[in-house]
């Protein structure tokens, strides 16, 4: 396989990967730091302590029980298996599972502190006009903060393309189906192939860079 | 409308409500009461916004939450109450329509009005494309005045929802609300700072004070009663029933009925059914010892003084006419001289009336 071949494949693995897990977080996301954000429950901290857990754990860490738990003898593994599915680990759903942890934090916890600031006297006059909580949720947070929640996204997805670490240990490095960008320079790397590793890490570097910048101007329009 | 508020709400060590009402709501109930009295703090317990206070509400023998915290209180968007805040609250990321929209969609049980007349009559339609930011106060207070219209409800909360109006605007909204109440029976209590607001729109008045929210009047007993927040304003004065005689046509008078002596009052208001109210503000009412019979004032009612209050300068002096009763302010001299006290027999004088026509206001209980 020649480099431009490897970078093409390892490129689509990583978008198809990152925009999977954004499409998941931005759906989970949401009411999940909507509930951290004003519940008075007393497992709120735990709540968030797990959440928060990816970053400040190193991800072999976390890489290493999804692996457990992923693999064959494990419990999610088991319950695939027992669905009629394969085993997870060392396939793309694994590392999806993996990136939706991995990335959690990064999109949770900007949106709850987003959250956190919502006017209480626009959710006192929502309630008074006969909205219910989820309607309050749906039609006046989301949209209240809608900014806040792009910018989840795309942390989100630039976050789980950066990601390295999981994936090494749930991944594997299977071409096409696990072999990320980030993978695929480490394996450039110790191949001696410094061409090869600057592209993707040149890559891997712009893409950030832009990213970053179109998401921190627009935020301010 | 029965509606029950009892306990006390406390907020922090400052703070502290003893709510003791039981009252039949009819019309627009008057809530006044210095700042800090606790008004707003009753409209929060009655919408739903202080859940964990151990104060009883029920509405229509409904109990929406219990002083001993029994069940769980009925969450505010259950509850059939609109609330007009003395903010607007207008969504900001919504249009007016939007807010307006937004309100429409609730089926909870209560009066809904319909969009298209709300509009009409608040005379929205060029607002409704604009975001809040563009509005003016008048406007988005107009724009929030009508999304609560438009949120189905038992009981309208108004918390001072004119302030933020220009005296125009207030004028054009205050008998559409007042006629809307009457049209579909939906009472509202109505937080007020103004002694002539209240005088304008209240059938009833509920006084809040140093933390509590008992008493309850009506509109005529509130008016001659010397010791609430509201009476140090110029327009302080009785608020008389009264019944129409008859009209002459030459002099352009209606002559009424007042505890057995004729008043004379510039109009025809022979086209208003039930008893008339008038407001006789006290600054211009006199008081004599002494019959007169050569004086250009028409209107003379012969009564009994039952209290005096100083009043800055000036006395407040109430004077007994059959059941009901008048207020004059007059100069402490004058208390002096007329040798004025309690059971002192004295002709009123009255200078000016001012008709509330209850012909546009409706009915008076």
């Amino acid at each position: 396989m020649s480099v431009a071949e490897d970078i093409l494949l390892s490129a689509w693995v990583t978008g198809l990967l990152a925009l999977t897990t954004t499409a998941v977080l931005l759906l989970v996301s949401p009411p999940l730091a909507w509930w951290i954000a004003q519940t008075r429950s007393r497992w709120r901290p735990l709540v968030e302590a797990f959440v928060a857990l990816p970053l400040v754990l190193p991800p072999t860490v976390l890489g290493f029980y999804l692996l457990l738990a992923l693999a064959p003898g494990g419990p999610f593994g088991a319950i695939a298996q027992a669905l009629g599915g394969a085993p997870l680990a060392f396939t793309f759903t694994g590392l999806v599972i993996g990136s939706i942890i991995y990335s959690l934090p990064f999109v949770t916890g900007p949106l709850s502190a987003a959250y956190r600031t919502t006017d209480g006297q626009l959710l006192e006059a929502a309630a008074s006009l006969g909205a219910s909580p989820t309607t309050r949720f749906l039609r006046l947070v989301l949209p209240l903060h809608r900014k806040a929640l792009v910018a989840a996204g795309v942390l989100g997805f630039a976050h789980t393309v950066g990601e390295f670490g999981i994936v090494l240990m749930i991944g594997g490095n299977i071409p096409g189906e696990t072999r990320v960008l980030s993978i695929a320079l480490f394996d450039r790397v110790e191949m001696l192939d410094y061409a090869g590793a600057h592209a993707i890490a040149a890559l891997l570097l712009a893409f950030a860079v832009i990213v970053l910048t179109f998401t921190y101007r627009w935020l301010r329009t | 409308m029965r509606l029950k508020a009892q306990g006390e709400l406390t907020r922090g060590p400052d703070f502290r409500l003893l709510a003791d009402l039981d009252v039949d709501v009819d019309g627009v109930a008057a809530l006044v009461g210095a700042s800090g009295a606790g008004k707003s703090s009753l409209l929060r317990l009655i919408s739903g916004f202080e859940p964990h206070a151990t104060v009883t509400v029920e509405v229509d023998g409904e109990r929406w939450q219990a002083a001993d915290r029994t069940g769980s209180a009925v969450p505010a968007h259950r509850r059939a109450v609109g609330t007009v805040f003395q903010e607007s609250r207008l969504f900001p990321h919504c249009t007016a329509r939007g807010n307006l929209e937004f309100a429409g969609r609730s089926r909870r049980p209560g009066v809904k009005l319909a969009f298209d007349e709300v509009v009409h009559v608040l005379d929205l339609e060029p607002l409704l494309g604009q975001y809040p930011h563009e509005l003016s106060g008048g406007q988005r207070q107009r724009v929030a005045l009508g999304r609560t219209l438009l949120a189905p409800a038992k009981l309208w909360l108004f918390d001072e929802p004119m302030s933020a109006l220009d005296p125009a605007s207030r004028r054009e909204i205050a008998p559409y609300l007042y006629d809307l109440c009457r049209r579909h029976a939906v009472p509202i209590v109505y937080v007020s700072h103004s002694l002539p607001e209240v005088l304008a729109i209240a059938d009833q008045v509920w006084i809040a004070s140093a933390g509590s929210v008992t008493a309850v009047d009506s509109l005529p007993a509130f008016s001659t009663a010397l010791d609430h927040p509201l009476m140090s304003d110029d327009q302080a004065g009785a608020v008389i029933a009264c019944r129409f005689k008859s009209f002459d046509a030459r002099y352009g008078l209606s002559e009424l009925v007042f505890a057995d002596a004729p008043l004379f009052v510039p109009g025809d208001l022979s086209a208003v059914g039930g008893p008339i109210l008038l407001h006789i503000p006290a600054r211009d009412v006199s008081l004599s010892t002494t019959a007169i019979d050569q004086v250009s004032i028409l209107n003379r009612v012969a009564g009994t003084v039952d209290a005096i209050v100083q009043d800055g300068e000036a006395a407040l002096v109430r004077v007994g006419c059959g059941e009901q009763s008048l207020l004059a302010r007059v100069t402490r001299r004058s208390v002096d001289e007329l040798r004025l006290e309690p059971g002192t027999r004295v002709l009123a004088l009255i200078k000016s009336v001012a008709v509330r026509t209850t012909a546009e206001l409706g009915p008076q209980p």
